[in-house]
């Protein structure tokens, strides 16, 4: 399940998360108010999200990688 | 009142209950959404894993004068006993967070977002949560951020987070505000240790600081943030995670939980209480049945297996009522267990007192049980006795009524420091006031205590 989480965030995320520019945005407000902090808070939360899904997701390629260097080094 | 009052919000469209039917109107702003969200076919996908409550659409003129506007008009199964947020388990709760998380992920990968998360969309069939808000579905936009995101975490996150992280009961504060627990207002009561949690960090001290200081060009800013959708996908399964391993705190494990454990029966004298339950709802035909301080829902259970078709407990400890909406998801129930302290029962609250109703509108009781409570009402709380009984026979025509001593054990800790309180209480006077309002049918007594059991019939 876990290696399912898609890893791609936005480059728009991370430049909102980093203060940069900006576009306008599509979504229609209904009759409720989400609160402008709140949305700003999800941008930020999406790059915390994406960034340790990825770190999960790549960590096992990384490690497999450290491990067969390790090994191949013990052969050696 | 046909409209349902609750629903005055939307523009999109309205509830209206014409006799035992419900019926959605879909008005024109409501259409483009509604027949996107049809045609996208997760309406009927949602419909068929039952998280969706079922909407067949009807001729528009079913209503008449009552939505003159309606293009469309949905006809939904009528949900027999409508709950609030601040009366559900914390178990409950739980579920219906997820509920409206799995809805909303698998919205998305049909071309759909849920424009709210209020936790009034979502209603319980026994102890499963049911979404029943159609119009909360919406075209997804790319881009688009979720709209809802505060009310989950006010209506959900946060009510969760405060049992789950500080031990105190969540539904008296949501019932105060009727719109959750903000997310400013947990952050001043969590402890330390707990806002070391990355996402708990995120989620209710950095919204609730983003919330108050917020600015007019910080508020133009957020109006341009975009996600993509894979991120929204992921902050959703993020919150999922979170609100998944919630568990009640330990501090609501109290003695009432361990009731059936701890009560004062032997195992004959039990085997006795039950059969009479039982005996008394198969003879009454009872079909639902509401068991007051039902406790872990022993007595709930056993009037299900003796042939009534829905139970609706109430119970005011945190901790039985988690042990009783257990017993229901895990062994299947069609019993609805809800936080209710009985002497202060919810009341109609909201807009003009009339959004959310209060429990009395809500009667739809064949028959009550109010097993081991009177003396809790009569000697724990100096309610008198006639009141009581006045009062049981308000909230259905038949009932099951425990007569517990003075002299039991579990009762007489209750006058230990009042041992004067109703000096008439006692088996004869039940006996007789019951029967000056009622029709007893069967009375036995029960225990060598001398509890007695009275079931009886209104007139």
């Amino acid at each position: 399940m876990r290696n399912r989480v898609p890893v791609t965030v936005s480059g728009f995320v991370l430049a909102v998360a980093l203060g940069l520019a900006l576009t306008p945005s599509t979504a229609q407000a209904q009759y409720l108010d989400p609160g402008a902090g709140s949305i700003i808070v999800q941008a930020v939360l999406a790059v915390i999200v994406g960034v340790t899904a990825g770190v999960k997701l790549y960590w096992g390629k990384i490690s497999a990688f450290l491990s067969r260097r390790s090994k191949s080094s013990g052969v050696r | 009142m046909p409209r349902d009052p609750a629903s005055y919000r939307d523009p999109a469209g309205h509830v209206h209950l014409i006799g035992r039917k419900v019926y959605r109107s879909i008005l024109p702003p409501g259409v483009e959404q509604y027949t996107t969200a049809r045609n996208s076919g997760f309406l009927d996908l949602a419909t068929r894993s039952g998280r969706l409550i079922e909407g067949r659409e009807v001729a528009p003129a079913v209503l008449g004068d009552e939505a003159p506007g309606a293009v469309h008009v949905l006809e939904h199964p009528r949900i027999e006993f409508i709950s609030y947020p601040y009366c559900w388990s914390f178990g409950g709760l739980q579920a219906a967070g997820l509920l409206t998380l799995d809805l909303h992920l698998d919205a998305l990968e049909h071309g759909l977002t849920l424009s709210d998360a209020s936790a009034y969309n979502v209603q319980f069939l026994g102890p499963r949560p049911i979404f029943i808000d159609y119009l909360s579905l919406i075209r997804y936009e790319e881009g688009q951020v979720w709209l809802g995101y505060r009310q989950f975490c006010e209506h959900f996150l946060n009510p969760l987070l405060l049992t789950a992280k500080t031990g105190v009961a969540f539904q008296p504060w949501f019932r105060g505000t009727l719109d959750g627990i903000p997310a400013a207002d947990l952050g001043a009561v969590l402890p330390f240790r707990t806002k070391l949690n990355p996402l708990i960090a995120m989620h209710v001290v950095v919204q609730g600081r983003m919330q108050r200081s917020m600015t007019a060009g910080r508020t133009k800013a957020a109006k341009k943030i975009r996600l993509s959708r894979t991120a929204l996908m992921n902050n959703l399964r993020s919150m999922r995670g979170l609100v998944e391993k919630l568990t009640p705190p330990s501090s609501q494990l109290t003695p009432w939980q361990r009731y059936e454990q701890t009560a004062h029966y032997t195992t004959e004298e039990r085997a006795a209480k039950a059969r009479f339950v039982g005996e008394v709802i198969r003879a009454s035909g009872a079909q639902t049945v509401w068991d007051l301080g039902c406790n872990s829902g022993e007595y709930s259970e056993i009037a299900l297996g003796s042939g009534a078709t829905s139970v609706i407990g109430f119970e005011p400890d945190p901790g039985a009522l988690n042990a009783a909406y257990q017993r229901a998801t895990t062994k299947g129930l069609n019993f609805l267990p809800l936080s209710l302290d009985l002497t202060n029962p919810s009341p109609a609250l909201g807009w003009r007192q009339r959004e959310r109703m209060g429990l009395a509108e809500r009667r739809n009781a064949d028959l009550v049980l109010c097993l081991a409570l009177l003396h809790h009402l009569v000697l724990g709380r100096n309610l008198p006795l006639g009141e009581v009984l006045d009062w049981l026979l308000t909230l259905a025509p038949r009932g099951v009524i425990e007569f517990v001593p003075k002299e039991d054990p579990m009762a007489a800790q209750l006058i230990i420091w009042k041992p004067n309180v109703a000096p008439d209480y006692d088996r004869d006077t039940v006996a007789r006031m019951l029967r000056e309002r009622a029709c007893i049918e069967r009375e036995e007594i029960v225990t060598a205590s001398g509890r007695m059991l009275f079931a009886y019939s209104r007139p």
